[in-house]
């Protein structure tokens, strides 16, 4: 029994003893055994590159203790920027985070009943040694009925972001007096309503690259002689109508009694057909489409192959030859009964969906396809550079010319097969 | 102690807890880290870039002229150009055309940044131009090679421009860029134009017979003291090679078995004597007729030809052209004379004008 009791005792002692002990170390230990959490606390910052600077700092949080009694009206916020966000212990700054205000006015505005924000002012307590890292603001009346339920915000500004990639975290203490607030220190916090942490990171940021590759699509066929609108026009450089399409206009026929204009019908031997070019471009500083005519027997006049000629100068030319005298650079009216060939781009088709106009014809090729509208025709076969057909200062999606050619024989052209062939350049510069 | 000290720890680490499960990281705006980049790293693009050829066609020989500016103010020592049919990005590989051959082309032409030389790196599909080192200067160039063969196919044709610090076109690229250009299929333009002859006959011609009026003639009463005259006309033209001949086919004037004789031989009028007679000339004895108008080169033939003298034979050439001619036409001239004792009647005849061309 003896034993028994002796136990008894020691143990009712060591309850005892532990019980009067116990809140003694845990306020030496802790110093907050009154402080409750803030609740739905963030900081949104409005940029998280490193060295950042002018960054805003967007503070939110909801308090754990009702304001409305005086004695807890929040009269004091401190954010503290710490590697750590154990409330208490040492802070170590980030690296680099600076400019966090030390005076002037900071409004915190809050969701409570009367919702109009107080200005807190930043205070620089003596013997803070943080400035540029530790904000501590004050109001001696403060933020008055505040529940659990309203937010408080508010925004720092001009801060610069910590120097190095990582992690940092902002210790956020709330005061019902503004001697606490400027007590605070990171290891001995003082009594202070609510706490809670933070984490916030910096980030290398993200470049992301994209190539768009130089484009060029350009084709010539003939084509049937009714396209001539934008929704007949074929829809790109892959289209039937550019694809295993003959090369040729056949204009048929051509005698003294007027030009014979493409699209010539088959009742007069011709095969109904205009020529076309069709272009895509996405180079910056435009296209040009030139062209010149492929030499037969040194002449790229519309001829009989083989056939020798003499001058094919439109109105003074040969017109015993077997070589069309050519219309030359400039425009020429194919009204008059003289032997003539020439060409011209009676239209500038954009087919659906092409979203530019960019294309403009060459002014001695912008004839409208009658005999008076102005044919052109440079026979001589100069390449370098090309006859210029059209041109465009910029992109363009598919736009495509009409190539309408004509023919008048004079009285004494010799009879016979004729034909010319050309050749068609695009030229981009991006 | 023991229960007390484990009571502490546990509290505290309850309270980390809840702190780490209440925390917020927030990683904001751009996120994560840098990435990649197309072709060499740092290059930079050669701007206002071009290519210009002078043919088109596949398989065609052809001059290449490149324009572009130079942007890195660096030292360079070559310029390499690389024809690619699939793509123009320096990060893909590069399929030459098929066809395409600039080993042997020869740099005919430079300006800009020059001194540069053919490079024996340079293979069938890439071009190397070579010089001493030397500091570029921003700005415009041009370099033309001669010599070049096309692709065998038709398509776009990408070629990668690049500039080097190396005299070899080897290592990283300075600047770079890409150009374009399009193998094509050629357009071709057909006509016919056929034999042709066209001829016209009537009191009055137009001159390229778009009008042709009148076909009968009324020469008056006949006088033996004065000769009567009258005219018609022709017009024609040929691009017969041989050109055309006029013929005149018919009889002389009779009223029944009356005649008028016709001139066998040509001979100027004289009143009083029975003569029936044409040419195609200006007359003054009588005053009738004219000569051939327009740039026609017909030609009056024979006993028609000369102003004054007058004849008339069935099936005779009145006119002719040996080459193609254009229109012009061609007045004749009728002359009557009557013998005092000529009997008296309605005197008439019809002539045909028979053009012939021979293909």
């Amino acid at each position: 029994m003896f034993a028994i009791q002796t136990h008894y005792r020691r143990a009712r002692f060591l309850l005892v003893a532990t019980l009067l002990v116990l809140p003694l170390l845990i306020n030496l230990l802790t110093g907050t055994a009154k402080a409750a959490q803030i609740t739905s606390r963030s900081i949104r910052v409005t940029n998280s590159v490193i060295s950042a600077t002018s960054v805003t700092y967007n503070v939110s949080f909801k308090p754990s203790t009702s304001t409305g009694t005086g004695a807890d009206d929040i009269k004091g916020i401190v954010v503290d920027f710490c590697g750590s966000p154990l409330i208490g212990s040492t802070c170590t700054h980030p690296a680099g985070l600076a400019g966090v205000p030390v005076s002037g006015t900071i409004a915190v505005a809050h969701t409570g009943a009367t919702g109009t924000p107080v200005n807190f002012t930043a205070q620089d307590p003596a013997g803070a040694g943080d400035d540029g890292s530790r904000l501590i603001l004050t109001e001696t009346t403060g933020l008055d009925v505040i529940t659990t339920t309203n937010t408080i915000t508010f925004a720092i500004t001009g801060i610069t972001n910590p120097s190095s990639v990582g992690t940092y975290y902002a210790r956020i203490l709330t005061f019902n007096s503004t001697a606490g607030a400027t007590g605070y220190t990171d290891t001995v916090p003082g009594t202070h309503l609510d706490d809670g942490g933070v984490a916030l990171s910096t980030a290398r940021q993200l470049t992301i690259n994209a190539r768009v590759q130089e484009q060029l699509e350009f084709c010539v066929a003939a084509i049937d002689g009714t396209i001539d609108t934008n929704g007949e026009a074929p829809a790109n450089c892959s289209a039937t109508a550019f694809n295993g399409s003959t090369q040729t206009v056949d204009i048929g026929i051509v005698d003294s009694t007027g030009a014979s204009i493409s699209p010539v019908g088959a009742a007069s031997g011709g095969n109904d057909k205009n020529g076309a070019a069709m272009i895509r471009t996405n180079a910056v500083n435009g296209a040009t489409i030139s062209y010149f005519a492929v030499q037969n027997s040194s002449s790229g006049s519309l001829k009989v192959a083989g056939a020798a000629c003499g001058s094919t100068t439109y109105g003074s030319g040969s017109t015993t030859d077997q070589c069309f005298n050519s219309a030359g650079a400039t425009q020429q009216d194919f009204t008059a009964a003289s032997e003539g060939f020439g060409m011209t781009s009676s239209a500038v088709l954009r087919p659906t969906g092409s979203s530019t106009t960019n294309l403009t014809l060459d002014t001695d090729y912008d004839g409208d396809g009658t005999a008076a509208g102005g044919w052109a025709w440079v026979d001589t076969g100069s390449n370098n550079p090309a006859e210029t057909l059209a041109t465009s200062s910029t992109v363009m999606d598919y736009e495509m010319l009409v190539l309408r050619f004509a023919a008048r024989a004079a009285a004494t052209t010799p009879t016979g097969s004729y034909s010319v062939t050309s050749t068609y350049i695009a030229t981009s510069t991006y | 102690m023991e229960r007390l000290g484990e009571h502490i720890n546990i509290h505290a680490l309850r309270r980390f807890g809840r702190f780490v499960q209440a925390a917020m990281l927030f990683l904001v705006a751009s996120g994560l880290l840098v990435a990649g980049r197309w072709g060499d790293v740092g290059a930079a693009k050669l701007t206002s870039r071009s290519i210009r050829t002078t043919a088109s066609g596949a398989s065609e020989g052809a001059i290449h002229i490149y324009i572009f500016e130079y942007v890195t103010p660096a030292a360079i020592g070559s310029v390499s150009f690389e024809y690619c049919a699939n793509s123009p990005l320096t990060s893909e590989p590069c399929v030459a055309p098929a066809g395409l051959d600039v080993s042997s082309v020869v740099l005919s032409a430079q300006s800009g940044e020059t001194g540069f030389s053919m490079h024996a790196n340079t293979t069938t599909n890439r071009i190397v131009i070579s010089r001493p080192v030397a500091l570029v200067v921003p700005g415009s160039s041009s370099y033309t090679f001669n010599g070049v063969v096309n692709p065998s196919v038709v398509g776009t044709v990408y070629v990668r421009i690049s500039t080097f610090a190396s005299m070899d076109g080897t290592g990283p690229a300075t600047d770079d860029g890409a150009v374009a250009f399009a193998i094509l299929r050629k357009l071709q333009v057909k006509a016919f134009v056929p034999p042709y002859l066209t001829f016209c006959v009537a009191i009055t011609v137009g001159g390229n017979c778009t009008t042709a009026s009148g076909d009968i003639v009324n020469m008056g009463t006949l006088s033996p003291a004065t000769a009567s005259t009258a005219t018609t006309q022709f017009s024609g033209a040929t691009n017969d090679a041989a050109g055309y001949s006029v013929f005149i086919v018919g009889n002389t004037m009779t009223a029944g078995n009356h005649i008028i004789p016709a001139l066998a031989t040509p001979q100027t009028s004289s009143a009083g004597t029975n003569q029936f007679g044409i040419n195609v000339r200006q007359n003054t004895a009588p005053s009738v007729g004219q000569e051939p108008q327009g740039i026609g080169v017909l030609t009056p033939q024979g006993g028609y030809a000369a102003p004054d003298n007058f004849k008339f034979v069935s099936g005779d050439l009145i006119a002719q052209s040996v080459l193609p001619t254009d229109f012009n036409v061609f007045t004749v001239s009728y002359l009557v004379n009557v013998d005092p004792s000529q009997p008296a009647g309605i005197y008439t005849t019809t002539v045909s004008y028979i053009a012939t061309a021979s293909f």
